[in-house]
């Protein structure tokens, strides 16, 4: 498996496999869902954010998914024959941050693209405090740009973009077809350039 | 000659391409809270508790009652007709007072009080 949160490239060589934590965890370790939990929580977290495009709401969401999984486990709801346990996992991360948007969208006061930068990784970056709020500020406007894009084409987008997976593991997680995968990712990435033309053809290059 | 004019076409899109993601590179994720495992472990402690909590009578009435929602206005319905034809049949339909053949024309009733009014009572 391999994650990818913040855009960085992070390969696991887990020490067991994925589906013998699950067996672990069937037999009662609960030290096997910890780790479980380890490897899968960044990646999990920064799927929902992007598609929810709230932090906190994004951490609620996230461990909703986990207690989820948990449970599903422990009723052997779930079979190595799932196929990979990543990709199970991203499908129970999908549904749950669908829930969040239905929920919103009963109740409008929340707004889709509200962003809360509480859990920004500023520190560490070797930016000055200018050159960081107008990161920030370009993160926002991807964000809204991103919220934009129809359910489907957000989640393939967010998947193959900031989660790095392969379209063939997209196309499992989606349950479609890898040419459907490809054709939302081109429209996505379509609609992304023309919404952020501004940002692409200026914004970046000032800064370079 | 189509190679010529697709070439620098490509070019420009996976230009473009790259431009596109290195600019989406700058919305940056989230990290999780330090305390996201014992959350986790909370809320399927709290979710098992509920579970093997025993049902409060009332919810277990409520439960009976809401999801048979046509039963109950079926059994609603019958009680009604029962105690309607019950009083019916256990209701003279002649008391004393005005007596007439027609039990609607009776005196006591709204019909019978009308014609009593309208006619002096000479009926």
């Amino acid at each position: 498996m391999r994650c990818c949160p913040n855009g960085e490239m992070m390969s696991i060589e887990p020490e067991h496999n994925d589906w013998s934590l699950v067996e672990q965890i069937k037999a009662g370790d609960n030290q096997a869902f910890d780790e479980l939990m380890d490897r899968y929580k960044r990646p999990i977290l920064s799927f929902v954010y992007r598609m929810i495009g709230d932090a906190v709401e994004a951490e609620d969401v996230a461990q909703d998914v986990f207690v989820r999984a948990y449970r599903s486990i422990c009723t052997s709801r779930v079979h190595e024959t799932a196929g990979q346990f990543s990709t199970w996992l991203f499908q129970v991360a999908r549904n749950a941050a669908l829930d969040c948007l239905r929920r919103r969208k009963r109740h409008p006061t929340q707004s889709l693209t509200a962003l809360d930068d509480s859990g920004e990784n500023v520190p560490g970056t070797g930016r000055t405090a200018h050159e960081e709020s107008a990161v920030k500020e370009i993160g926002e406007q991807i964000a809204a740009a991103v919220a934009l894009l129809p359910e489907d084409q957000r989640t393939a987008f967010v998947l193959a973009e900031y989660n790095d997976l392969a379209h063939a593991e997209i196309a499992e997680i989606m349950k479609c077809s890898v040419k459907s995968v490809e054709s939302r990712l081109y429209r996505a990435k379509q609609f992304l350039s023309d919404k952020l033309g501004d940002l692409l053809h200026y914004g970046i290059l000032a800064r370079k | 000659m189509f190679e010529r004019h697709l070439r620098p076409e490509s070019g420009k899109t996976q230009e473009g391409d790259e431009r596109l993601a290195a600019l989406l590179q700058e919305w940056k994720g989230v990290e999780p809270q330090s305390n996201f495992e014992s959350c986790v472990w909370r809320r399927i402690r709290a979710a098992s508790a509920l579970e093997q909590r025993p049902l409060p009578a009332l919810t277990v009435l409520r439960d009976w009652f809401v999801p048979r929602t046509a039963w109950a206005n079926a059994m609603a319905a019958a009680a009604g007709i029962i105690v309607g034809v019950g009083l019916a049949l256990s209701t003279p339909a002649m008391r004393d007072g005005h007596q007439t053949n027609e039990p609607l024309l009776h005196s006591q009733t709204l019909t019978g009080s009308y014609l009593t009014m309208v006619t002096g009572g000479t009926r």
